[in-house]
C-alpha cells in the first residue's frame, strides 16, 4: 500500500516512515509543508495520505485544507489526519462529503501501533474512524431532544455506539466489550431503531450515518453560515 | 420695523448678536470633539442661597417697572408704541424661569436625573399661565390685546405642558447621561438655565413671542411669533436632552449678553422709550418722568445682576474649555487617559505575569514531573532489558502511559494559554468550537468579516470562555446564546443565558477579571442578571 505522510516536525516524520515501512507500507512520498502535500498526493494518487493538521507555510490548518483540496480533486482520496488536539469542526469538514475514507486521530493514537496500523487499513478500504475523544465530544453535548433520544441507549447500546462511532467494526467490538458479533448486531439495531436511523449491514455506511446523525443533530446550537465578503 | 422694536440701538445689538454667533459655534464644537473633558466638580457646589435670592429678588424687582409701563400702554394712542427691553410682560416668563432652573440647581443636586427636570419643567408652565392670566386680566385695558392674542397664549399653555411632558419622559430612558457621559447631571443643571435665556434674548432682539402687534399690523405675525417661539422652545428642549455642556455654555453667553445689553441701554438713557409707528393720532404720550428715570436704574441693575451671573457661569463652562484649547492647562481627559493607561498596563502586566506563573507551576508539577519519571522507568528498563524482559517491558508500557498522561496535561495548558483554534482560524471559529464543547445547546451567531488583532482576539476568547463557564457552572442554564458582531469599529459581544440570574461583577473575581482583561483593549462589559434570570452580559471593545 502506497502512502503519503505530511508531518513538519523532523522526528515524528522520521518516526511514522520508520514504523510504517516496518509494518510494510510504501512510502510514496514524506513532505513538511501543505504545498508539498497537494503535490505529492496529486502526483502519486497514493491509497492514503497520512496528514498532519497543523502544516507551514501558516502553521494553522492548512495540512486539512490541502487534504480536503486533493480530495476534491481526486474524490474518494483516503486521508486520515493526525493532530495534537481535536477539533469538532474539523471533524465536521472532514465528514461533510459523507464520502467515508477518512481518519482523524490525536497523535498519541500512534504509540499503539497496532491499532494504528488497523486504522490505516480501515481508512485505505474506504472506512470512517474518529478518534474516540471526537465521540465522546459528540455524544456529550446538545440539544434537550438529543439528549433524550440518547438517554433511551443502555448503558452496553452506548458502549456500543461509541465503538461504532469510532470507526470499528462489528467483530472488533464484539472483541472489544468481550461479547459475540450476534450479540453486537443485536444491539446496533436496537441503536439504530432508537435514534431512527435506517439500519446498514456495510459497517462505513453504518459508521457515516451515527457520525452524520451525531452532527447533524437539530441543535439550537447551529452557526450562521458565515457571508462571504 | 416690527417684531423689531424700534428703539433697539444698532450697535450693542449687532455686536451681541455676533458675540452669541460665535461663542454658539465655539460650544458645540466643543461639545462635539471627542472626549470631551469633563467639567470640575466647583459650580454645582457653590451656587447657593445667596444667588438665588439675589435672582429671585432681581426677577421680581424687575417686574414692577414692568407692570407699571405696562398699564401706562393703555394711554399710550394708536401709532406710538412704549418699549422696554425685557421688562415687559414678556420678562416675567425669563425671570421665571431663571428663578425655577437656579432653585433646581441649587435644591435638588440629589434627585436622580429625570426629577431634576420636573423643576424647569413646571416653571415654564408657570410663566406661561403667569403670561395668559397677564393677557386675560389686562386685555381690555391694553390697547392692541385682542381675544385671538389671549387665546393664543392660553393655547400656549398645554402645548408648553406637552412638551413637558415628553421632556419629562425622555431623560428616563437614560439617553441623555449616556450621550453627556458621566458628568451629564452637573452640565444638565448648567442647561436647565437655557429656557430663560433663550426667551431673554428672544426680548432683547425684539421676538417677544407674545407680544401684540402694534396696530394696524393684524395678528398673523404675532401667531407666527408665537409658532416660532414653540419651535425653539422645543429646539431647547431636544438642546438640553443632547447637548447638555453646550446648554450650559449658551446659557452662561447668554446671560452676560443680555446683561451687558441691559447695562449698555440703561447707560444711554434708553431703557423705556416711545416709538412713532405708522401715522400716529394725537400728541406722542409723555411718560411720568420717575417711570423712565426708575425703569433705566432697576434695568441698570438687573442688568449688572445677569451679567456678573453670566461672567461667573463662563468661567466655569467656556473659558476652561478655552483655556485648554490654548493649551494654558493640561487637559484633564488627557489625564484621565494616562492614568487609565497606568492602571490597565499595570493590571495587563500583572496578569501576564501571574498567568506565566501558573503555567510555571503547572509544567513543573504536570508535564516535567511525567517526562523524569519516563525517563527514569526507561533507565530502569534499559538495566533490566536483558535480566528480566518481562518486567522491563511492563516499566515501558508504565512509560508509554505516562506520556500520553503528559500529552494530555500539555494539550490542556495549550487549550489554556491559546486555544489551536483561535491561532488556526480567529475568535469566530474559536467562539463557535468552545460553544460545540459545551455540555448545553449553545447558539451562535457571528459576524466577523475578517480576523482581529491577534491579542484582540485572544482577550475576547478568554472573555468570552470565562463568562460562559460561568453560565454553566453557576447559572443552572439550560441554554446559551454567544453573539458577536463587528460594527462601527465596535466588535460587540453578547452572551445570554437562561439561568437563574444574580451574577454580579462585583462580587466573585470571574467578571470582574474579564472586565479587567477588556480593559486592557478599552473594552467594556455590562451584566444584566436579575435574580430569577435572564443573565445578559455584553461586551463591547473598540477593534481597528
Amino acid at each position: 500500500m502506497r502512502v503519503v505522510v505530511a508531518e513538519d516536525l523532523f522526528l515524528l516524520r522520521e518516526g511514522l516512515v520508520r514504523l510504517l515501512k516496518a509494518r510494510g507500507f510504501e512510502i510514496a512520498a514524506a513532505t513538511d509543508s501543505a504545498p508539498g502535500l497537494l503535490d505529492a498526493l496529486l502526483e502519486f494518487r497514493p491509497d492514503l495520505a497520512i496528514v498532519d493538521i497543523r502544516l507551514p507555510p501558516t502553521h494553522t490548518d492548512d495540512g486539512l485544507r490541502a487534504a480536503l483540496a486533493a480530495r476534491e480533486r481526486i474524490p474518494g482520496l483516503p486521508i486520515l489526519l493526525l493532530s495534537q488536539y481535536v477539533e469538532q469542526i474539523y471533524a465536521q469538514e472532514l465528514l461533510a462529503d459523507q464520502a467515508g475514507g477518512v481518519g482523524y486521530l490525536l497523535k498519541d493514537r500512534v504509540f499503539s501501533d497496532d491499532q494504528f496500523v488497523d486504522v490505516i487499513r480501515t481508512v485505505a478500504a474506504g472506512g470512517t474512524v474518529m478518534d474516540p475523544e471526537v465521540v465522546t465530544k459528540l455524544l456529550g453535548r446538545r440539544s434537550r431532544g438529543e439528549h433524550e433520544r440518547l438517554s433511551r441507549l443502555t448503558e452496553r447500546e452506548r458502549q456500543v455506539l461509541e465503538l461504532m462511532a469510532e470507526g470499528r467494526s462489528n467483530s472488533a467490538i464484539a472483541n472489544r466489550l468481550f461479547i459475540s458479533e450476534k450479540a453486537v448486531s443485536k444491539h446496533s439495531t436496537s441503536i439504530f431503531t432508537k435514534l431512527d436511523l435506517t439500519p446498514s449491514d456495510d459497517d462505513n455506511r453504518r459508521v457515516l450515518a451515527v457520525l452524520a446523525h451525531l452532527m447533524s443533530v437539530p441543535r439550537e446550537g447551529r452557526t450562521r453560515p458565515r457571508e462571504s465578503p | 420695523m416690527w417684531p423689531f422694536p424700534a428703539g433697539v440701538t444698532p450697535w450693542p445689538a449687532g455686536v451681541l448678536a455676533a458675540l452669541t454667533a460665535v461663542c454658539a459655534a465655539l460650544a458645540f464644537r466643543a461639545e462635539l470633539a471627542r472626549d470631551r473633558p469633563a467639567r470640575t466638580a466647583r459650580p454645582a457646589g457653590r451656587i447657593g442661597w445667596p444667588v438665588v435670592a439675589g435672582l429671585v429678588g432681581t426677577a421680581a424687582y424687575g417686574s414692577v417697572p414692568a407692570l407699571l409701563a405696562a398699564l401706562h400702554n393703555s394711554a399710550v394712542p394708536p401709532g406710538y408704541v412704549v418699549t422696554m427691553p425685557d421688562l415687559e410682560p414678556g420678562g416675567l416668563l425669563p425671570a421665571a424661569l431663571l428663578t425655577a432652573g437656579l432653585l433646581a440647581t441649587a435644591l435638588l443636586t440629589s434627585a436622580p436625573a429625570p426629577r431634576r427636570w420636573v423643576l424647569p419643567v413646571v416653571a415654564a408652565v408657570t410663566g406661561e399661565l403667569l403670561e395668559a392670566t397677564y393677557w386675560l386680566t389686562h386685555s381690555a385695558a391694553v390697547s392692541g390685546r385682542t381675544p385671538l392674542n389671549v387665546l393664543v397664549g392660553g393655547v400656549s399653555v398645554p402645548v408648553i405642558a406637552a412638551l413637558a411632558g415628553a421632556a419629562l419622559l425622555w431623560p428616563a430612558t437614560g439617553r441623555p447621561a449616556r450621550l453627556a457621559g458621566a458628568d451629564a447631571p452637573r452640565s444638565a443643571r448648567w442647561a436647565l438655565l437655557l429656557p430663560a435665556v433663550v426667551v431673554m434674548t428672544g426680548d432683547l432682539f425684539g421676538l417677544d413671542l407674545w407680544q401684540s402687534p402694534p396696530p394696524g399690523i393684524g395678528i398673523g405675525p404675532s401667531v407666527a411669533g408665537h409658532l416660532v417661539g414653540l419651535v425653539l422652545l422645543a429646539a431647547v428642549v431636544a438642546g438640553l436632552a443632547r447637548w447638555p455642556r453646550a446648554a450650559a455654555d449658551l446659557a452662561a453667553l447668554g446671560l452676560v449678553g443680555i446683561g451687558a445689553y441691559d447695562v449698555a441701554q440703561s447707560g444711554f438713557g434708553q431703557y423705556v422709550v416711545v416709538h412713532k409707528i405708522g401715522s400716529p393720532q394725537g400728541s406722542a404720550p409723555s411718560l411720568p418722568k420717575g417711570l423712565a428715570h426708575h425703569a433705566s436704574v432697576l434695568g441698570g441693575i438687573q442688568g449688572a445682576v445677569v451679567l456678573a451671573l453670566g461672567l461667573w457661569l463662563l468661567t466655569l463652562t467656556v473659558l476652561p474649555d478655552a483655556r485648554r484649547l490654548l493649551g494654558r492647562e493640561p487637559d484633564p481627559a488627557l489625564t484621565r487617559r494616562v492614568r487609565e493607561l497606568t492602571e490597565t498596563r499595570a493590571d495587563a502586566v500583572s496578569s501576564a505575569a501571574a498567568e506565566l506563573r501558573r503555567i510555571e507551576r503547572d509544567l513543573h508539577d504536570g508535564a516535567q514531573g511525567r517526562l523524569v519519571a519516563i525517563g527514569m522507568n526507561l533507565r530502569v528498563a534499559e538495566e533490566m532489558i536483558h535480566s528480566s524482559p518481562h518486567e522491563a517491558a511492563a516499566l515501558v508500557v508504565e512509560a508509554r502511559v505516562a506520556s500520553s498522561a503528559a500529552l494530555e496535561e500539555l494539550r490542556g495548558l495549550i487549550r489554556g494559554m491559546h486555544p489551536p483554534m483561535l491561532a488556526d482560524r480567529g475568535l469566530g471559529e474559536a467562539v463557535r468550537a468552545l460553544a460545540l464543547d459545551l455540555p448545553l445547546p449553545c447558539e451562535t451567531e457571528i459576524d466577523l468579516p475578517e480576523r482581529l488583532a491577534a491579542p484582540l482576539e485572544s482577550a475576547c476568547y478568554f472573555a468570552v470562555a470565562e463568562v460562559v463557564t460561568n453560565a454553566v457552572r453557576h447559572a443552572s442554564a439550560h441554554g446559551l446564546q454567544i453573539r458577536m458582531a463587528q460594527a462601527g469599529g465596535l466588535l460587540r459581544i453578547e452572551v445570554v443565558d437562561d439561568g437563574v440570574g444574580g451574577a454580579d461583577p462585583a462580587q466573585g473575581t470571574g467578571l470582574a477579571g474579564v472586565e479587567r482583561r477588556l480593559a486592557a483593549f478599552d473594552g467594556i462589559l455590562a451584566v444584566s442578571s436579575p435574580s430569577g434570570g435572564p443573565t445578559i452580559v455584553v461586551m463591547e471593545v473598540p477593534c481597528g
